[in-house]
């Protein structure tokens, strides 16, 4: 599968600096493994995969979290056949029984309106996501010195397409600076099956849910244009020029990327004092 | 080699030490420039290269203002490592007035070598454009220099020679590489710690060569290599000579090092052939003022 012009890179080096920097992290955070959500889809296989490399099998852990009636049974077969395949460790949780205790709690995330539909689908959605997280974190501390390695991509971060301190909730995005179709690019080359890299991207969270079908366009027109966008700051009508797509689909990429800010930012500190914890204050991890 | 053979040497060995500065540990990295200055020295080279920052790295933000004094505590020990080489390395430098610079220290005969330009003396290169686009922040943590010295290193059997230093940003832009060359500058050391982008390694490489040609000078590019704060400096260190030539290269991504040759008598005869600052033109040059003035005025 071709990559658009605008997207090109150079797959085996952009795996090397994925590598070297899992590698710095862990080593500057005193930690030795990593743990990986495998959810069978493109992202979390990449990311497995480069993990592995970077720290070797042994060092690797992975997760498979479906939830039943939600997460297809191809999915869940895909993230075994690759765990297996790469000999990492792995253990298999369902998380409906958190979900659904979290829902017993909190009942007005599972109300529905007369049709039947969920009147909150995206915080009940969310909710899902967040008990990922505490699974992930669970066994990462469980394990000791061990790091989670989260699996967002850049058109994802992008357009907040992700759920804060679920998704989100990790300790560092090795993918986080690849387009979705660059993940694609390189899931193919590094020699994941073909199902892993043509699937349709979903974060299954709710049923039938694909990430496409939510935006209204394919990843290969949402990345070209956040592309333009970020990589070389073109305004919207630019983008639809260069592109011949409608100005509409242009403008409602880029006012996600607008009303997400918020998501890639560490919460904000109200400043009182003279260092202000990342405004004065800044600090490397050493 | 004998005294004769000795006195006619032409050709500067120039050690590059590509290090991987590790962020804040500023004891560890001076021991691992202690080590490399022994390295080159093991290795005959009268020169040799760390990267910018080469103390502290590259991303050490709040460190930086600690980073100088702590330097300090291990310059007497510098000094004695430069008494058979020269050094040049990328520091932290602090002035009594509490302000810092992104430097370059050049060391031999057991000294400070300082610098001049224009009358005035400079202990230490201070780079000029500090960039605070994108990732950087360099103005943030540094003030900037305002010249380009010329340090006039006293090599065994070879005599005085002229040597430049810009660091990273610097020769992104014309003029530094060039007036150290209409200082007699016959190598200008390029340090930096330029982290690896998808495009940088391929623009890095032409503007090191175009400042080499442009200026017919012999370019000692030497980057800093490893990871820090999941960002990665690309190495790739490399002498090249006044035609645009790679005469010796390092490794990308890891840390390297290598040595090569500045032909001082070949350089002289290409100057000859092409007078590339023979040709400079004072009116060209007032007008390059002109035209910046103007577009500041706007």
């Amino acid at each position: 599968m071709g990559l658009p012009r605008e997207l090109e890179f150079d797959w085996e080096s952009a795996c090397q600096d994925i590598v070297n920097a899992i590698r710095w992290h862990l080593k500057n955070t005193n930690a030795n493994k990593g743990v990986v959500g495998l959810s069978g889809g493109l992202d979390s296989s990449v990311t497995l995969a480069l993990a592995v490399r970077a720290l070797g099998k042994e060092n690797v852990f992975g997760l498979v979290l479906p939830e039943e009636g939600v997460t297809p049974e191809e999915d869940v077969e895909d993230a075994l056949k690759l765990a297996k395949a790469l000999g990492i460790n792995y253990k298999l949780v369902e998380i409906s029984p958190i979900v659904d205790a979290v829902a017993r709690q909190v009942p007005e995330l599972v109300e529905k309106d007369t049709a039947g539909r969920l009147r909150k689908p995206i915080a009940y959605g969310n909710i899902k996501a967040r008990v990922r997280m505490i699974v992930l974190y669970a066994n990462a501390n469980l394990l000791g010195n061990a790091q989670v390695l989260g699996t967002s991509n850049k058109s994802e971060l992008l357009l907040g397409y992700s759920t804060k301190y679920g998704d989100h909730g990790v300790d560092l995005l090795p993918i986080g600076d690849l387009y979705k179709s660059q993940v694609r690019h390189l899931a193919e080359k590094l020699g994941l099956f073909d199902r892993i890299w043509t699937k349709a991207p979903a974060p299954r969270l709710l049923r039938n849910q694909t990430a496409e079908s939510e935006i209204g366009v394919g990843y290969d027109v949402i990345d070209r244009v956040l592309y333009y966008r970020v990589e070389e700051r073109y305004d919207e009508g630019k983008i639809a020029e260069e592109l011949k797509i409608p100005i509409e689909i242009v403008n409602k990429l880029c006012s996600m990327i607008v009303q997400s800010h918020h998501k890639r930012k560490p919460p904000p500190i109200c400043k009182i004092g003279s260092a202000t914890i990342n405004w004065d204050w800044r600090m490397p991890v050493e | 080699m004998n005294k004769l053979v000795d006195s006619m040497r032409s050709k500067l060995i120039v050690a590059l030490a590509q290090v991987a500065s590790k962020m804040g540990d500023i004891e560890g990295n001076l021991s691992s420039v202690f080590e490399y200055v022994e390295k080159a020295k093991a290795a005959k080279a009268d020169v040799v290269v760390f990267p910018e920052l080469a103390t502290s790295g590259y991303l050490s933000q709040g460190i930086f203002l600690e980073t100088a004094e702590r330097e300090a505590t291990h310059l007497g020990r510098l000094m004695k490592a430069s008494r058979e080489i020269c050094v040049v390395l990328g520091i932290v430098e602090e002035t009594d007035y509490g302000m810092l610079y992104n430097s370059a220290m050049v060391l031999g005969h057991g000294n400070v070598v300082v610098g001049e330009a224009a009358g005035v003396k400079q202990r230490c290169y201070r780079k000029c454009y500090l960039p605070t686009y994108g990732m950087f922040e360099e103005h943030k943590w540094f003030a900037s220099g305002q010249r380009i010295p010329i340090f006039v290193l006293d090599v065994p059997d070879i005599g005085r020679v002229k040597c430049g230093v810009v660091i990273c940003e610097d020769f992104w832009h014309p003029l530094p590489v060039a007036s150290a060359c209409m200082r007699g500058a016959q190598f200008v050391c390029a340090i930096s710690s330029s982290p690896k982008t998808l495009r940088k390694p391929r623009m890095v490489d032409s503007l090191i060569m175009t400042r080499a040609i442009e200026n017919c000078v012999y370019v000692v590019f030497v980057n800093s290599a490893g990871s820090e704060d999941m960002v990665n400096f690309w190495g790739g260190s490399e002498i090249v000579s006044a035609e645009g030539e790679v005469v010796v290269a390092a490794k990308e991504m890891e840390e390297d090092f290598v040595v090569g040759e500045i032909d001082l008598y070949k350089l002289k005869k290409l100057r000859q052939i092409n007078p590339m600052l023979r040709d400079e033109r004072r009116e060209v040059i007032e007008d390059y003022l002109s035209a910046y003035e103007e577009m500041r005025r706007v």
